[in-house]
């Protein structure tokens, strides 16, 4: 979704205002001021937004105010509960919580944005393509996906993480996520452009002499951009919690580095000794799961030109 | 369970049989009574059906939709109402409401009376005794209408058990044959084990009018019976249901669009508007002096197929309001031409037009009309005419713009499996011939599945066809070579579809929809700019609408849209696949115009193809009719109207309803047997042999030519038509039309 609205974005001119000609002149608002419009209209849209903003400052600005780095344990406070020094407390191993929430977040954001994009932006692309050009493409198409998906994923990404060194994890954690993680959603893609590509305005910019490739990215993947957007946003938790699940096993983000996932897995092992190290992650996963979910629906309404806003035409 | 309902209800079934007597004697009765210019004169005895004052509103999150409003009428036994009015006018609604099907959403108030026992307020248990026993209905669409799990004996033998449940199975299975024979489905015996999808959709409306009169109701209701049918099987399924009608003695409730229908088949017509009825007459006094601006208008706006297009269609501005939202006053006043500041004031009734025939109308200004014995060109400004066509060069001195000869289009018919084997070829398209010249408007006319999309899809693709030649713009398809050379014919070659909701994408807004051919072509953005505010006008579009969607226009505004986005790059054919044929009356006559005045403007070809063959009258110069995949008459409008020469094209204009009541009467019709027959058949001879009228004339080594011999289309010097049929009509003093 988000490539097409770029593309519609750098297509679309800039608003065009220059009404020499008089009234024959239009006056034109480009199609990414228009859906931002729609967008921000809606309540919900905008505290989704305001609270990703929050949680992406907090990722990146965060500990510039911390007192300690997360890489820096404090070994007078073993699971120490939250205090001036450690305003969130620390682990069992003496880290400050708050240092390791603040590059967790980003971490897990990081993880999660990526991996999630990238895998609808393949999935959109090859789903629509193959059920676009039918015929041989489509079958053989269809036939690398139904091999692709009896591989076993979890495994193959296990191995790929461990095989890098602690920095570079993350990196081949989420070539590892994106490229298993399209496959079901390609095929999703497929089925429904096989109703879209039916329908008479793909069949009219084909008949103008508009390229394949072009009606695939302007006609295709905006109209189905309601299910691209869902898909992305729950991708993102998704993410995040195969990320949480491969750190549990030990295999995804190894120490010094860190991750929402894996401190929730250090907290789950003391959460009745010290359940604040639970706490911090826990709501800062929920905040950004919430933000995400508004987000969505805001974009979801905003690109559909069925929903409320906006009037009728009169005469 | 079943039976229990049955008792509970059976008094009630028996008072309806018997009627208590009362029957409603207001002026509304009076004057109904006094409307004999029909067929069948005035109507005599007591109403079996009487409705009063009915109001049908929906709660929708939109607001409350008042989707009728105060409608009176009353019927007789062996008498047809008609109810026309444009889509939202709430016809069906009130359809629905006699019959008791309404959403649990919809709030009825009124009285409904039927042998003077009230139905309004009767839960849906005691309806379901009425319905089909009493009342029956025949629904628009017979697709979707039957069960496809049950064979179509089950189906008719369902309404006739539940409400007879002492029924034998010998009376039931003899009943059912009865009815199949009376419907006219050959074989009866055998088909009542058949399954609805074994059924083409005319023989299974033919099924549904079957079932509606198994119990022998009192009233049936048709609710647009034929619209979804193709022109020869339309005259089939109302000669049917005039027979139902003649043997159950019930009274028909006609609802349509199409006022064709309505001329032949109705003796009274309610006009409705905005959810209330705007006029009432009986049908002749409606059709010879409508009253109410718009029933005016509607006829104006009809183009009339039984007369050559001596006169441009008279559209009405604007749209019918929204039922949520319907304007104060007079709900037409918007629209009409006539309407004063007082007419937004207060919304008039139906006032006396006539008294001695019954006539009634709503307009604030009647008397005015009736004094001044107004018509519709008095009230509605004729557009002008258009510029002599052949003024400046005539045709034959004009270029080719498009020419196919002999065109081929097949598709494989595969089997099961997992290889998919070829076993077998459907010919959609089988010898396709035509030509059109710059400027000239060329109609290719035929019933579904006869081929005239396919050959559009063909020319449109411009791939070397599979069999023939197809020549546009002097550019042979079969020389061009790679992307580049197509892409600059797609230049001056543009396709209109029939649904303006699907032929622009949603997520686009007017501009985008607009800009996207330009952009192809590698205009820059203020060309383009440019020109989008110049194509907004041209078709009559408000340029400053270029920021909305496409949802947020009606139906012909969006086909207007779909009319600028193909004119964009300056064309020079023009290609429309029944462009108006998803439009309302009203709104058509704009489009009609709009697509003549732009063919006068800039000298567009046009092959336009249609069902309708009232429409083609009017926009085309040249016709070619299409049947099974061939073109089997070709030639001048005028000429295939006034003297066809292929017995298809004569079967198929004599089936066209006529919008004049006093022709239709007259006119003898020529119903062909059965339907289309499969395209995948093998036709060594005539593909029409098999329906042709003609042929059972013919002597039998004529009979045989016809059956083993392929005609192709060739003229002879009794006309300039060209025909493809062994032994053609004898052109005659007397026209068909």
């Amino acid at each position: 979704m988000s490539e097409a609205s770029v593309s519609a974005n750098a297509s679309a001119p800039k608003a065009a205002p220059e009404s020499k000609e008089g009234k024959k002149e239009v006056k034109h608002l480009s199609y990414g001021a228009l859906i931002a419009r729609r967008f921000f209209r809606q309540p919900s849209a905008v505290v989704g937004v305001v609270l990703l903003a929050i949680l992406v400052l907090f990722a990146l600005f965060g500990s510039s105010i911390a007192q300690w780095g997360y890489d820096e344990p404090d070994f007078l406070s073993l699971s120490g509960a939250p205090s001036s020094s450690h305003w969130l407390g620390t682990d069992p191993g003496g880290s400050d919580l708050y240092a390791l929430v603040v590059h967790g977040l980003g971490k897990s954001l990081l993880i999660g944005v990526i991996t999630s994009v990238a895998t609808m932006a393949i999935a959109a692309i090859y789903g629509t393509a193959i059920a676009f050009f039918g015929g041989w493409v489509e079958r053989i198409g269809m036939w690398i996906l139904d091999c692709l998906l009896v591989v076993p994923s979890f495994l193959l990404i296990a191995m790929l993480v461990r095989a890098a060194n602690a920095t570079a994890g993350w990196i081949w954690l989420v070539i590892g996520l994106t490229a298993f993680g399209w496959v079901g959603y390609a095929r999703i893609i497929r089925t429904m452009t096989l109703s879209l590509r039916e329908r008479d305005y793909v069949k009219a910019a084909h008949f103008m002499g508009v390229g394949s490739f072009k009606i695939i990215l302007r006609h295709l993947v905006p109209n189905l951009a309601s299910l691209i957007i869902i898909n992305t946003v729950l991708g993102v938790v998704g993410a995040v919690n195969s990320e949480t699940a491969l750190s549990f096993l030990g295999v995804g983000i190894k120490p010094p580095d860190t991750s929402l996932g894996s401190i929730l897995q250090t907290g789950q092992s003391t959460i009745q000794t010290a359940p604040w190290i639970l706490l911090a992650p826990s709501v800062v996963l929920i905040l950004l799961c919430f933000s995400m979910q508004l987000i969505g629906d805001g974009l979801r309404d905003a690109l559909d030109p069925n929903s409320a806003a906006g009037g009728k035409v009169g005469a | 369970m079943f039976r229990k309902t049955k008792k509970n209800a059976s008094p009630l079934a028996d008072i309806l049989k018997a009627g208590n007597g009362e029957v409603t004697r207001d002026e509304i009765l009076q004057y109904e009574l006094l409307e004999g210019n029909g067929p069948k004169g005035a109507p005599k005895g007591d109403p079996i059906m009487q409705v009063r004052d009915l109001h049908v509103s929906f709660a929708t999150e939109a607001g409350v939709c008042r989707a009728v409003r105060g409608v009176n009428f009353d019927l007789w036994r062996g008498r047809t109402l008609g109810i026309v009015g444009e889509s939202g006018s709430g016809k069906s609604v009130t359809a629905l409401s006699l019959i008791g099907l309404l959403d649990d959403n919809a709030k009825v108030t009124g009285s409904i009376k039927m042998n003077g026992v009230e139905l309004v307020g009767k839960t849906d248990e005691e309806m379901s005794v009425i319905r089909g026993e009493h009342i029956a209905m025949v629904f628009q669409d017979p697709l979707s209408a039957l069960t496809p799990m049950f064979t179509i004996g089950d189906q008719i033998a369902e309404g006739l058990i539940t409400h007879h449940p002492d029924m034998s199975k010998q009376a039931v299975h003899d009943r059912c044959i009865e009815l199949l024979d009376l419907v006219g489905i050959p074989q009866p015996e055998e088909r009542l084990n058949s399954f609805p999808h074994q059924f083409s959709g005319g023989m299974r409306q033919r099924v549904m009018i079957a079932i509606a009169i198994a119990n022998n109701p009192d009233v049936i209701i048709a609710d647009e019976p034929t619209t979804a049918l193709d022109v020869t099987i339309q005259a089939q399924i109302l000669d049917v249901l005039a027979k139902a009608q003649k043997e159950t003695g019930a009274a028909v409730v006609l609802i349509t669009h199409d006022l064709g229908v309505v001329a032949g088949a109705a003796d009274d017509i309610l006009v409705m508007y905005a959810g209330r009825p705007v006029e009432r007459a009986s049908i002749d006094d409606i059709f010879a002096k409508p009253s109410m601006p718009y029933t005016m208008g509607l006829l104006g706006a009809v183009p009339k197929p039984h007369v050559a297009a001596s006169q441009r269609l008279v559209p009405i501005q604007g749209n019918p309001p929204s039922l949520v939202d319907i304007p104060a006053g007079c709900p037409f006043s918007p629209r009409c031409p006539l309407a004063t500041p007082e007419c937004s004031q207060a919304e008039p009734n139906l006032e006396v037009v006539d008294a001695t025939n019954g006539h009634l109308a709503s307009c604030r200004r009647l008397n005015e009309i009736v004094s001044k014995n107004m018509k519709y060109t008095d009230v509605f400004p004729v557009p002008e005419m258009l510029p002599a066509k052949w003024a400046e060069v005539p045709r034959d001195q004009r270029p080719v713009t498009l020419e196919v000869e002999h065109l081929v289009k097949t598709f494989p018919l595969t089997g099961g499996g997992m290889f998919r084997r070829t076993i077998g070829r459907v010919s959609a398209v089988d010898d396709v011939t035509f030509k059109i010249r710059q400027g000239e408007t060329l109609a290719l006319v035929g019933e579904s599945g006869s081929g005239k999309s396919t050959t559009l899809m063909e020319i449109m693709n411009l791939m070397k066809p599979e069999d023939g030649r197809i020549v546009v713009l002097g550019h042979d398809l079969a020389t061009l070579k790679g992307r580049g050379d197509r892409k600059a014919l797609r230049k001056d070659l543009q396709i209109i579809f029939q649904d303006p909701m699907s032929s622009l994408d949603p997520r686009m807004t007017v501009y985008d929809v607009l800009a996207e051919p330009l952009k192809v072509h590698k205009w820059d953005k203020e060309k383009i700019n440019h020109r989008i505010g110049e194509l907004m006008e041209l078709v009559g579009l408000n340029p400053d609408y270029v920021d909305r969607f496409p949802t947020q226009f009606s139906g012909g505004q969006r086909q207007r849209i779909s009319i600028a986005r193909a004119l964009a790059t300056d064309p020079k054919v023009l290609l429309l696949d029944e462009p108006i044929a998803s439009l309302d009356v009203s709104i058509q006559a704009g489009v009609i115009n709009l697509l003549e005045d732009l063919q006068a403007k800039l000298k567009i070809s046009y092959l336009f193809v249609a069902h309708d063959l009232a429409v083609i009258r009017q926009i085309s110069d040249r016709v070619a009719v299409m049947y099974l995949g061939q073109v089997v008459e070709l030639g001048e409008t005028e000429d295939v109207f006034t003297h066809p020469r292929h017995p298809y094209t004569q079967a198929l204009l004599s089936a066209i309803p006529v919008p004049d009541p006093v022709v239709e009467r007259t006119r003898s019709r020529i119903i062909l047997k059965g339907d289309l027959p499969s395209p995948a058949e093998h036709h060594p001879g005539c593909r029409f042999a098999s329906r042709c009228p003609v042929k059972l004339t013919l002597s039998p080594a004529q009979q045989q030519m016809c059956d083993g011999q392929r005609p192709t289309l060739r003229g002879d010097d009794q006309n300039q038509s060209e025909f493809a049929c062994h032994f053609p009509l004898a052109v005659t003093a007397e026209s068909a039309f």
